[in-house]
């Protein structure tokens, strides 16, 4: 047998191991940036989440943590560039044109990536809605670097490298990506998977204002009229203090209107499973999980739900989780703070009575306690 | 005009394999779980395509993004991405004669100079700048109780629930009489 000179390469190159070696040009990419979105003078909530989710990244890396506003003229772009510094933003870019007065794609992408070339953020952090991951994407392909979408968790690693944990393969499973040689290292987070942080009066810091070369009739595309979606104000799933969910285990259109019931009497509002949704029996915006809607209610009370790992991944920020289920080994069970082994049927009228007679303003229970 | 359709091949869940080296899950020559994708199982060679027109999104999994990424490059300004969220729309399944028809059909194949692809080291995983350096599992939550099956459950979950948590009790009343 000879001896074996070369070996041979391994397809990938065994990359997970790779080290950075940051190329010369990238070394003078710093500082953390949070894209503020805004519509029609709303600002996103999500954009505060992650403005805490950045904060804690700057005070780790020692650098600053910046706001970017893009939008028309006037007030609201200014008022929401002052608001990012009661979320913790020490400074903010503040792009205000009239050409950005509605969400186009190919505006939004040469302001955003025209002030990345100008004042080189090594972290830029976006929400994962439909604005931000259709501005995200092209951002990243823009300016030829990485883009981690839909993290559930961020991190700076021990050489400064951005660590963004993000479930893969359906959501059996986490990964951690990094962008280790190019700038800036982007991720998108989705709505509630940060905790919101606390708003501090502050007084406004530096607000650096940078004008967009960009004509309208530059812009293929136009903006012939807004409709409002009637349904999208229907559910509030994701805000809600109180979540009341059902799953497969009911059995039944008919049996989830327990789930509503117990909801009603609470002030809850109510979701479901992703089953529940592909079979017709609730309509899409009230479904919870990783394709649903992620929530952080400080009570979820889940009814015949197993538990599946991308039912979980939107319901892990809960307060309190309770599970119902007739199943003892069913897997709700791992990550439910109160588990009660049970037929849904039964305990949630009873449930419902129970509360209904508890929280009513006549209440001896509540009195006395 | 024409429409492209990005497919997205999930394989199938009972065998999950993740390369070793990249810590990306194997993808190649696997049949795409029928179930998932029905509206796919009539083509199933359509798979086969080798190096697509379009290097490979440069962000791994969420299919969201890579649609606008996609768009820009194939078709730089005149074409919009539609990404769509897996519960925004409905599968459709095709007609029985579609899927008759569907193995007939020519599949093209692009090889690396029909698709423009100048340095084929910079498609698929070695192209991309991200680098996925650990896979792992989701750990169970620690804090937790579970009841058995009692006769009176009711009250018992409800003191559960309550019990050192006043403000959810006080946020609770105020919610259940707002309505
Ligand atoms: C890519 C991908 C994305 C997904 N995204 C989501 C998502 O966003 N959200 C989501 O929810 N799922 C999602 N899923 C589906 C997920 O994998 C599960 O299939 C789904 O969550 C199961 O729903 P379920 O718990 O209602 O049903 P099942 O798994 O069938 O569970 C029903 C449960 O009810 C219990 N039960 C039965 N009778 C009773 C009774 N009388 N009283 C009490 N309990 C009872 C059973 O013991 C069982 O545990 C996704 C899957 C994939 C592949």
């Amino acid at each position: 047998m000879s001896n074996i000179t070369t070996a041979p390469t391994p397809v990938a190159g065994g990359r997970a191991g790779a080290k950075r070696e940051l190329p010369e040009h990238f070394k003078a990419y710093k500082h953390i940036w949070v894209f503020v979105e805004q519509e029609r003078g709303q600002v996103h909530p999500v954009s505060w989440e992650l403005m805490g989710a950045g904060r804690k990244l700057a005070d780790k890396l020692k650098v600053d943590l910046a706001a970017v506003v893009i939008g028309p003229e006037g007030e609201a772009a200014r008022t929401a560039a002052l608001e990012s510094f009661c979320y913790g933003a020490d400074l903010a870019y503040l792009v205000s044109e009239n050409v950005l007065s509605e969400y186009r794609n190919e505006s939004h992408t040469k302001a955003l990536t025209d002030l990345v070339n100008t004042y080189k953020p090594e972290i830029l952090l976006l929400g994962a809605t439909t604005l931000g991951r259709d501005l995200a994407g092209s951002v990243a392909t823009t300016l030829l670097t990485g883009l981690t979408a839909d993290c559930t968790e961020l991190d700076v690693d021990a050489d400064g490298s951005l660590a963004a944990t993000r479930p893969t393969f359906g959501g059996s499973l986490l990964c951690t990506i990094y962008t280790l040689n190019y700038r800036p290292q982007m991720a998108t987070v989705r709505p509630r998977v940060m905790p919101m942080p606390e708003r501090l009066a502050r007084d406004a810091a530096r607000i650096i204002i940078h004008p967009l070369r960009l004509l309208e009739e530059d812009i293929v595309t136009k903006v012939l009229s807004f409709m409002p979606d009637r349904d999208s104000a229907k559910s509030n799933l994701a805000y809600a203090d109180a979540v009341v969910a059902g799953g497969l285990g009911l059995g039944s259109p008919e049996s989830f209107q327990l789930v509503r019931q117990l909801a009603d009497v609470l002030g809850a509002e109510y979701g479901c499973s992703r089953p529940l949704v592909q079979k017709g029996w609730v309509s899409s915006d009230r479904q919870i999980g990783q394709t649903g809607k992620t929530i952080r209610p400080k009570l979820y009370i889940a009814a015949g739900i197993s538990g599946a790992i991308q039912h979980r991944v939107g319901v892990e920020g809960a307060d309190l989780i309770v599970a119902i289920n007739t199943d003892k080994n069913a897997p709700i069970f791992d990550f439910a703070h109160i588990g009660i082994v049970n037929d849904a049927m039964h305990l949630l009228p009873a449930l419902t009575a129970a509360f209904r007679a508890r929280l009513s303003p006549h209440s001896r229970d509540r009195i006395a306690s | 005009m024409h429409s492209i359709v990005s497919i997205k091949q999930v394989p199938d869940f009972a065998q999950i394999g993740v390369n070793p080296l990249t810590n990306t899950i194997l993808r190649q020559g696997r049949r795409v779980s029928s179930n998932k994708t029905p509206c796919l199982r009539a083509r199933p060679r359509a798979y086969c395509v080798k190096s697509s027109p379009v290097r490979s999104p440069r962000s791994p999994g969420s299919m969201c993004s890579a649609a606008p990424n996609a768009a820009r490059r194939c078709c730089a300004q005149s074409c919009r991405a539609l990404p769509t969220m897996p519960e925004a729309s409905q599968i459709c399944r095709g007609l029985i004669t579609d899927a008759l028809r569907a193995p007939l059909g020519p599949v093209v194949k692009w090889s690396e100079q029909e698709a423009s692809v100048e340095n084929i080291s910079k498609c698929g995983v070695r192209g991309s700048p991200i680098i996925v350096k650990r896979v792992f599992a989701p750990s169970p939550q620690t804090e937790r109780r579970r009841m058995g099956a009692t006769k009176q459950p009711t009250e018992l979950l409800m003191k559960a629930i309550l019990k050192g948590r006043p403000k959810l009790e006080t946020g609770l009343v105020a919610q259940a009489r707002g309505l």
